[in-house]
């Protein structure tokens, strides 16, 4: 869990429509943030926090779509729920397609309103601490040195020692402390644990 | 009481009675002229009646002599009413025999006040005494006036030219015509029986009043029955047209109520094509007040209840609640038009009220509105329901016809000095100038699901307003539409 409480960012044109759905889920004890258009929430919204975004999808100028585009393509982790008034079945497929966790219609009842939200932000945190995670390890991966990430290669490539140290033109003794090392720097205990947190940095498959 | 005190005045009265009767209907019909012809001759015929009564009991000689004289006015009046009757009444006639008729009748009636005491006599010599029926008269007797003559031959020249006028009609062949020339022909027989027996009575050949006045009174009869043929006639046209006009006025409402029925039903499709916008429209506060319902319960539900948050929520919910309400009201005004009700309006107010109606089409559609409303129009006389419907139709093609690059519509207003005039722009390409003025008749379509019934509608609707609708393609790109209304008058409906 992230220090601070997630917020659900919510988008739309009708000044009621935003107010009344910030009421409800203030009501069920969330954080709110409201923005009257696209780009308002472009602008102003905190990218770091954590939590969803409920998006109304007819809207002047950049609709809810649009949007959703843009802020895959800044790698936005927030979860989308898109609110609509005439959802038809190809734009809730496009939506879901690139990404919307839910499509719900307006008038939206509360409790499922409040369900999706609750999936959206349980996944959005999922997905925060795994990257949380990812970065811990990539952090960990940058303290070796040039020498271990060498061996680290040929290592999780399922080579031995002896081999290793034939390929780098040294003796055995010098790759068993070099493992050791970039063990103890990735906190790792076995080989089969490297491998796995390589494969997850992405080490193995750049070796095919 | 004898016969000749009743025959002549009850003659003259009957003859005056239609000359009035027929006058009155020239006065009521001013380009029927044969009425007042036939009026003229029948005065004529009973000044000569009136004259004839009193030679005939009058005992002095100069009186008959001076009464003599004058007949021949009466006569030349005569003779041009009833040329000018056959000529303008039945279009027959030569004209040189009218021409010679009417000359020699004026040589008459000069020669009658130059030559000897009258154009009958030169000179009275005395008043011959003559029982008729019981009744003495006077009739003068004396030395015939030679230039008589000339009274004869014009006598000769108008049945000559009567003669002439029934042989052409005749000759039309159409049983009309012929009953006239058959009517005619007799008249010319009873001209030619008066001239003969004035002439043996002047010459003393004959005991008999003066017979001048009845043997014009068949010409007379004739003549108005010709004419009161053609009143009767006239009469039973009216009636037909009477049935033919109840008819068309009854097909003309049944045409005003599909033409309602119509414009009710475009009505109905262009709010079809609007339904998802307006399903829309009306979503918004439903789905708020939803919501606002819902948080309230969950505040009621917690400890601590907020009751200025619940005050909040309450005050929103009534007031999504009367937007919606207030668009349902709209629908139900368009959907429900059925007459022109006209009422002084500003023309921007609607321009801005539909506006509202599509904006959330226009941004489906992804369509921008420029709107440049002037501030200077005088209010105007017009149905704002049913202008909307004009705007809302204009508007809904320019997106229409909107191109892919250029989705933006123009809405203009502004006072022209006599009318107020808005026009709808688009920039998409054109209308084909073969089809600028075809557009408006109705099921002209260029849109694949249209039924072609909207602008002519529309064009039917500012007619009703006294405007104008009119397209044209801009200098650029595009078409734009134009109509005008004019100023409130202080007429309403």
């Amino acid at each position: 869990m992230t220090a601070s409480m997630p917020t659900v960012f919510i988008v739309d044109d009708d000044a009621s429509v935003l107010k009344a759905v910030a009421r409800l889920l203030r009501s069920a004890g969330f954080k709110t943030a409201l923005f009257s258009s696209a780009q308002q929430f472009l602008d102003e919204h905190d990218s770091n926090a954590s939590g969803c975004l409920v998006l109304d999808v007819a809207m002047p100028k950049m609709n809810g779509l649009a949007l959703q585009q843009i802020l895959a393509t800044q790698n936005s982790e927030l979860p989308i729920i898109f609110l609509t008034g005439h959802g038809d079945i190809p734009m809730s497929v496009q939506a879901i397609k690139r990404g919307a966790v839910d499509f719900l219609t307006k008038p939206v009842n509360d409790s499922d309103l409040i369900l999706a939200i609750q999936n959206a932000i349980n996944s959005n945190q999922i997905a925060r601490l795994a990257r949380s995670k990812l970065s811990e390890l990539q952090q960990r991966f940058a303290t070796l040195t040039p020498r271990e990430h060498e061996v680290l290669s040929h290592v999780v490539a399922g080579k031995k020692n002896k081999q290793i140290a034939l390929n780098l033109g040294t003796v055995e003794k010098t790759i068993k402390v070099h493992r050791a090392h970039l063990m103890a720097k990735l906190k790792v205990q076995s080989l089969a644990e490297l491998v796995k947190i390589s494969e997850r940095l992405g080490i193995i498959s750049s070796l095919d | 009481m004898n016969w000749i005190t009743i025959v002549w005045p009850m003659m003259a009265a009957s003859i005056l009675t239609l000359a009035l009767l027929h006058l009155i209907v020239w006065c009521k019909q001013r380009q029927q002229v044969a009425h007042l012809f036939f009026a003229i001759a029948a005065l004529g015929v009973a000044m000569i009646s009136g004259m004839e009564l009193v030679a005939m009991r009058s005992v002095s000689i100069n009186e008959v002599a001076l009464l003599m004289r004058w007949l021949h006015l009466p006569m030349l009046v005569i003779w041009i009413a009833i040329i000018c009757y056959v000529r303008y009444y039945f279009h027959a006639g030569r004209l040189w025999l009218a021409w010679t008729a009417c000359c020699l009748r004026v040589f008459a009636l000069i020669l009658s006040f130059t030559t000897g005491q009258n154009l009958f006599f030169s000179e009275i010599t005395y008043l011959k005494q003559v029982v008729v029926f019981g009744e003495t008269i006077n009739i003068a007797q004396g030395i015939l006036n030679p230039w008589y003559i000339v009274g004869f031959m014009s006598m000769l020249a108008l049945v000559a030219f009567v003669v002439d006028a029934s042989i052409t009609l005749w000759h039309q062949g159409s049983d009309t015509a012929r009953r006239r020339a058959v009517i005619f022909g007799c008249i010319a027989f009873f001209l030619l029986a008066s001239i003969g027996h004035a002439a043996l009575v002047n010459a003393g050949l004959l005991n008999s009043p003066y017979l001048i006045s009845i043997s014009f009174m068949p010409t007379l009869f004739a003549m108005s029955y010709e004419l009161s043929y053609d009143v009767v006639h006239s009469a039973k046209l009216a009636e037909k047209l009477q049935i033919s006009m109840t008819k068309r006025k009854q097909a003309e409402l049944d045409m005003q109520t599909q033409r309602n029925a119509l414009t009710h039903l475009s009505r109905v499709t262009l709010l079809g094509e609007l339904s998802g916008s307006l399903a829309h429209e009306l979503n918004q506060p439903l789905a708020a007040i939803l919501s606002n319902a819902q948080a309230a319960q969950r505040f009621l539900a917690q400890e601590n209840i907020n009751l200025d948050e619940v005050r909040d929520i309450l005050q929103d919910i009534v007031d999504d609640d009367k937007r919606a309400a207030d668009i349902i009201q709209r629908l139900r005004l368009i959907l429900k038009k059925a007459n022109l009700e006209l009422r002084p309006l500003n023309i921007n107010d609607v321009v801005l009220d539909v506006l509202k109606l599509v904006r959330r089409d226009l941004r489906h559609r992804s369509v921008i509105v420029n709107s440049d409303l002037s501030h200077n129009i005088p209010v105007v006389t017009g149905d704002k329901v049913l202008l909307q419907q004009v705007l809302l139709n204009l508007i809904m093609n320019a997106c229409d016809a909107a191109s892919i690059e250029q989705r933006q519509i123009y809405i203009h207003t502004q006072w022209n000095g006599t009318e107020a005039q808005v026009a709808v722009s688009d920039k998409g390409t054109g209308i084909a100038s073969d089809d600028i003025e075809r557009i408006f008749e109705p099921f002209f379509t260029t849109k694949p699901q249209g039924m072609g019934l909207g602008l002519a509608i529309c064009r039917t609707i500012i007619h009703a307003h006294k405007g104008q609708l009119w397209a044209t393609n801009n200098a650029n790109i595009g078409t734009s539409f134009y109509f005008t209304l004019p100023a409130y008058s202080g007429e309403t409906v």
